[in-house]
């Protein structure tokens, strides 16, 4: 699905230059979980950043399902983005003043299909995500983690081969967390494609691949056990 | 997706109450402002959509030339001469008609109306198209016909059926009622707001007036009276531009040369211009100010919601974020951000409808005029009102907002920094520089404005009454009579009658040479007509010489001798090449001067100056200083001024009008005081003035009301570094002077576009005066630091409560 080869991510200012990403090489295939740990700093936000098309690599090569987006303009990024990849970030990000089904039409929005279709999808996927019954209320009267399973919804309702993750489960307690890590599960084993950035070696384990980044390199690669 | 938008939108509006409101009030107040000052201008621009000739009814006015010494361009009249000529030579003209207007004395049965009449040529009812209630145009054929409106039929009658009526103009003439007319609607031009007592109440023919005076049917080329008017009616083949040729051929043909000194030329305009050549005769251009004024409001009010919006639009940047994400471009958010512009533009001018359906009947009920609400016909202009303030106002934000990196919006980098502070630096100083320049004119207007009365304060203006008409035969005989009775009364002082007074500037010209013969020197001076005692009714105090003296005979006109007694003032003196009074003023008494003869009149005159006067604006303010001179002239006496005591006021007042009514039968009086005429013009000035100041004070409100929302706004953002301070020690006065500091640089910057723009526009306007206010510079820093000043104490408003908050809740808001 993804190729990233000898990618680098520098960030430069006036006086200092930072080395986020630093000769990256990675392979995801259709389907794959794939988890991203290393220490706070160690380039893992910007890795997914980059992935996601949110940020444009310095150098190196990034291939995104047989097409070259290494320096695809915003404009471009923004039409494979809405049609090929979700995003759930750790703080939910979800808009205060629309409410849960609005929240998760955004994704929809700005589609070319109807009304009908597009709130036919949106029910389908609170049913999913087990947030029905909150369709009208305001993320402010959720609790963490209905609050992620809205931002869950949001991700996959357009049909998105790839859904990235950016620490999912950072402000949950361990049992939301735990099920918003069965849900990503559920939707992997339904044949997305979830790359996931994760402090807690516990919800890696939920992946079938672990990178390990430090310094913006991957250090080490590891397969998990097929049970 | 449009639906989404807008309840968005109102969602955001009710979650930030306090902004929706400084946005929408502000929008609404500008609007507001806009509407009713262009709705103002409007009606004075669309005068006479009751006549249906309109568009071909041509007004033929002149052209003044400098050498005439006013302050004024352009009349809407002409001699009273060219009437007539033109009837004879502009063959093609359909009609041409002139309108002359007087206030002369109608009696019914013992019962006395001084009213304005139109004494006009049989042209003027083929003209203009009035309402018969009964009657028709030919009315006026008979000289002996008088149309009137239904209210003055109802005022003299009571009854509009008066067909046939007698009625006398001033006992000396016998008219009958010949037709009766609505009245005219408000709107027209023979009523305008500068004029409004001289609306058209009654029409008379021409013949009527030469009865009664001393006009001829040919006119005259002496005088400029601003209520005769000469229209035309073009035929429907012809247009303006043919009609300015006629007339330009007939100025060559036929004018004096003289007149040339006068008018420089003739021109012609359609009638509907007539109402707006009477507020250019003013001098100023004060219905274009009254717009643009408008429109400066209604900009302020736009960069007050600019700067705020754009400031807000940074606490969703978050929003963006997650839209660009999740594939939003950058067109769908800039429209997204317009529509939220638009729905707040479209409160803000219902807002100000509902205002401006409280403000016109108040304002037409102050004023008497008829501004109206025509929502049919304005509906598409608000419309594009409302959508070109959401669009202007919403665009600079809605471009800076959709510009963000997604990454960028999503981590919130831009909520910490300075960005965009250069812009709403610039906003803030905008909104000032307009609001320092209106108050810095307001005061300087209101500074001229006591100048100018205190420069009339050189003659008690309360303490005369001045009694109108004294040249009617039956009231002319009267004269001395009224004298002694009035001199005989407890508190009056002295009495004088003159041919005009101060501040009324009706005085006939003359043509003099300081030399026999020599019309190379010649000027134009103002011929006074006064008596004996008007020297001490006015205070003036002669620099050198003597006043007039009744035993002396040459200080009496008559027509039969050739050499008359005067007193001049200093610039006459200096037009003479007299010098000004230096040396006791013996260069100038006993000096002469001689009128120089014309067609109309041949004899020549010599003036001896027996004193000298002191220049001190006679006329008033309103036209430069004129070279004058004053003579005993009894005949030409229109005026009696009565100078009291001013103790018992109320009951001189009554013994003034006994008096009047043992003496005087037949005639009412007509007193005022002298108050009155300085205010015709004075009163102008002075609204003026009221106008500017209230448009600077909604000028000022909306700046700081933007300054107030921009710096709580901008407080919030920087409550953490603000708690950081404190923790390291910092003491309230020292954030509060940080925070006041962060604006002041705008306001400061302000000073540089408003302080010269004053300037420039304060010479402009201190132009228009003879006398005028040296101290203009430390005027327009007075404003400057009012304008700070205020700023200052907005800005301190809010950082006192920001600073006082203890340091642990700024820290924990992040």
């Amino acid at each position: 699905m993804l190729k990233l080869h000898e990618l680098c991510k520098v960030y430069r200012t006036d006086e200092v230059e930072t080395v986020a990403l630093n000769s990256v090489n990675i392979e995801i295939d259709n389907g794959e979980f794939v988890a991203i740990m290393g220490p706070s700093g160690c380039g893992k936000s910007t890795l997914l950043n980059v992935i996601g098309l949110l940020d444009n690599p310095t150098s190196g090569q990034y291939q995104f399902m047989d097409q070259d987006v290494t320096h695809y303009s915003e404009k471009q990024s923004g039409k494979i983005r809405k049609h090929n990849i979700g995003f759930i970030f750790q703080n939910f990000n979800l808009i205060d003043e629309l409410s849960v089904a609005e929240n998760i039409e955004l994704a929809l929005l700005y589609h070319d299909i109807s009304n009908r279709v597009r709130k036919q999808r949106i029910a389908e996927v609170m049913d999913r995500v087990g947030i029905a019954h909150r369709a009208k209320h305001m993320p402010g009267q959720l609790s963490g983690g209905q609050q992620q399973r809205v931002a869950v919804a949001r991700a996959v309702v357009g049909n998105q081969a790839l859904i990235l993750a950016d620490e999912p489960t950072g402000n949950l307690d361990s049992a939301h967390g735990q099920e918003v890590m069965e849900m990503l599960q559920g939707l992997n084993e339904q044949g997305t494609t979830i790359v996931m950035v994760t402090h807690s070696a516990a919800h890696a384990d939920y992946a079938r691949r672990t990178i390990n980044l430090f310094d913006g390199q991957v250090v080490t690669e590891s397969l998990r056990a097929v049970s | 997706m449009l639906s989404s938008y807008i309840k968005l939108a109102l969602r955001h509006l009710a979650k930030h109450r306090l902004y929706a409101f400084i946005n929408i009030a502000g929008l609404a107040l500008g609007l507001c402002i806009f509407l009713f000052s262009t709705l103002l201008v409007s009606y004075e621009y669309n005068h006479d959509s009751m006549f249906s000739k309109r568009d071909r009814i041509y007004l033929v006015g002149s052209v003044i030339a400098p050498t005439a010494g006013e302050n004024i361009l352009e009349m809407p009249n002409v001699r009273t001469a060219y009437g007539p000529i033109f009837d004879v030579e502009i063959e093609e003209a359909q009609q041409v008609a002139r309108a002359l207007f007087k206030e002369r004395l109608l009696t019914v049965n013992n019962d006395h109306y001084y009213q304005g009449i139109r004494f006009v040529d049989s042209g003027f009812t083929r003209i203009f198209d009035f309402q018969y209630i009964y009657g028709d145009p030919t009315a006026i054929d008979d000289p002996r016909g008088l149309i009137i409106t239904a209210s003055t039929a109802q005022k003299i009658f009571g009854s509009q059926d008066v067909l046939g009526e007698v009625i006398s103009l001033e006992h000396k003439y016998d008219m009958r009622i010949a037709a009766v007319i609505e009245d005219l609607p408000a709107g027209n031009s023979f009523e305008s707001s500068l004029m409004p007592n001289f609306g058209l109440t009654a029409i008379a023919s021409i013949e009527a007036l030469i009865s009664i005076d001393d006009f001829k049917m040919e006119g005259e080329w002496e005088t400029f009276n601003p209520e005769d008017m000469t229209f035309v009616l073009l035929p429907e083949n012809r247009d303006g531009i043919w009609l300015q040729d006629q007339v330009n051929a007939v100025l060559k043909r036929h004018a004096p040369a003289k007149e040339f000194e006068q008018v420089s030329a003739l021109k012609v305009r359609p009638l509907i211009e007539l109402n707006i050549m009477v507020w250019d005769s003013l001098g100023m251009p004060v219905l274009e100010s009254v717009e643009l004024l408008g429109l400066l409001i209604l900009i302020i009010a736009c960069v007050n919601y600019t700067n705020l919006a754009t400031a807000q639009s940074f606490s969703r940047t978050r929003e963006v974020g997650l839209r660009k994400t999740f594939g939003a471009g950058r067109a769908q958010l800039m429209a997204q951000f317009l529509v939220e512009s638009l729905t707040i533009s479209s409160f803000a001018m219902i807002l100000a409808l509902a205002s401006i359906e409280l403000l016109v009947p108040a304002y037409n009920g102050w004023t008497g005029r008829e501004v109206t609400l025509n929502y049919i016909s304005i509906l598409p202009w608000l419309i594009l009102t409302t959508i070109a303030v959401g669009l202007l106002a919403g665009a600079y934000p809605a471009y800076l907002i959709s510009r963000l990196n997604p990454i960028d919006s999503l981590r919130n980098t831009l909520l910490k920094g300075r960005k965009g502070s250069t812009f709403r630096g610039f906003m803030i100083a905008t909104q000032f520089s307009i609001s320092i320049f209106m108050l810095a004119m307001v005061m300087i207007m209101y500074f001229q404005n006591e100048r100018v009365e205190a420069l009339s304060d050189h003659v008690p203006k309360s303490q005369i009454v001045v009694l109108e008409g004294m040249d009617a035969e039956m009231i002319e005989e009267k004269h001395e009579t009224l004298r002694q009775e009035f001199t005989a009364l407890a508190d009056v002082q002295a009495v004088t009658f003159s041919s005009t007074v101060p501040f009324w500037d009706i005085s006939r010209v003359r043509e003099v040479t300081p030399m026999l013969g020599d019309e190379t020197l010649g000027f134009n001076i103002s011929m006074v007509s006064v008596d004996v005692d008007f020297m001490e009714v006015f205070d003036i105090e002669l620099l050198a010489g003597r006043s007039f003296d009744l035993n002396i005979s040459n200080d009496v006109f008559n027509k039969e001798i050739e050499q008359v007694n005067v007193v001049v003032n200093q610039l006459a003196a200096e037009k003479l090449g007299l010098g000004r009074g230096e040396n006791g003023g013996m260069d100038v008494i006993g000096r002469s001067f001689y009128k120089i003869p014309d067609e109309q009149n041949s004899q020549a005159r010599e003036y001896t100056i027996i004193g000298l006067k002191p220049d001190n604006y006679f006329f008033g303010q309103s036209t430069k200083m004129k070279p004058i001179a004053f003579l005993i002239r009894p005949e030409a006496h229109i005026y009696a001024s009565i100078r009291v005591s001013g103790q018992n006021l109320h009951q001189t007042l009554t013994d003034i009008d006994a008096v009047w009514e043992r003496v005087i039968e037949n005639y009412p009086i007509r007193r005022s005081f002298l108050d009155y005429y300085f205010n015709l013009f004075f009163k102008i000035l002075k609204g003026m003035n009221n106008v500017l100041a209230a448009f600077a004070g909604v000028a000022l409100s909306l700046a700081l009301i933007g300054l107030f929302g921009l710096a709580a706004f901008m407080a919030q953002r920087r409550t953490k570094e603000i708690g950081i301070r404190k923790v390291m020690g910092a003491r309230v006065d020292q954030i509060v002077s940080m925070l006041i500091w962060q604006f002041s640089k705008p306001v400061m910057w302000s000073l540089i576009v408003a302080m010269p723009l004053a300037y420039l526009a304060s010479s402009l306007y201190l132009d228009f005066f003879p006398e005028r206010i040296s101290f203009v510079v430390p005027v327009i820093l007075l404003a400057s630091v009012v304008g700070i000043l205020t700023a200052w104490a907005i800005v301190a408003s809010h950082a006192i409560n920001i600073a006082r908050a203890t340091p642990i809740r700024s820290l924990r808001y992040e």
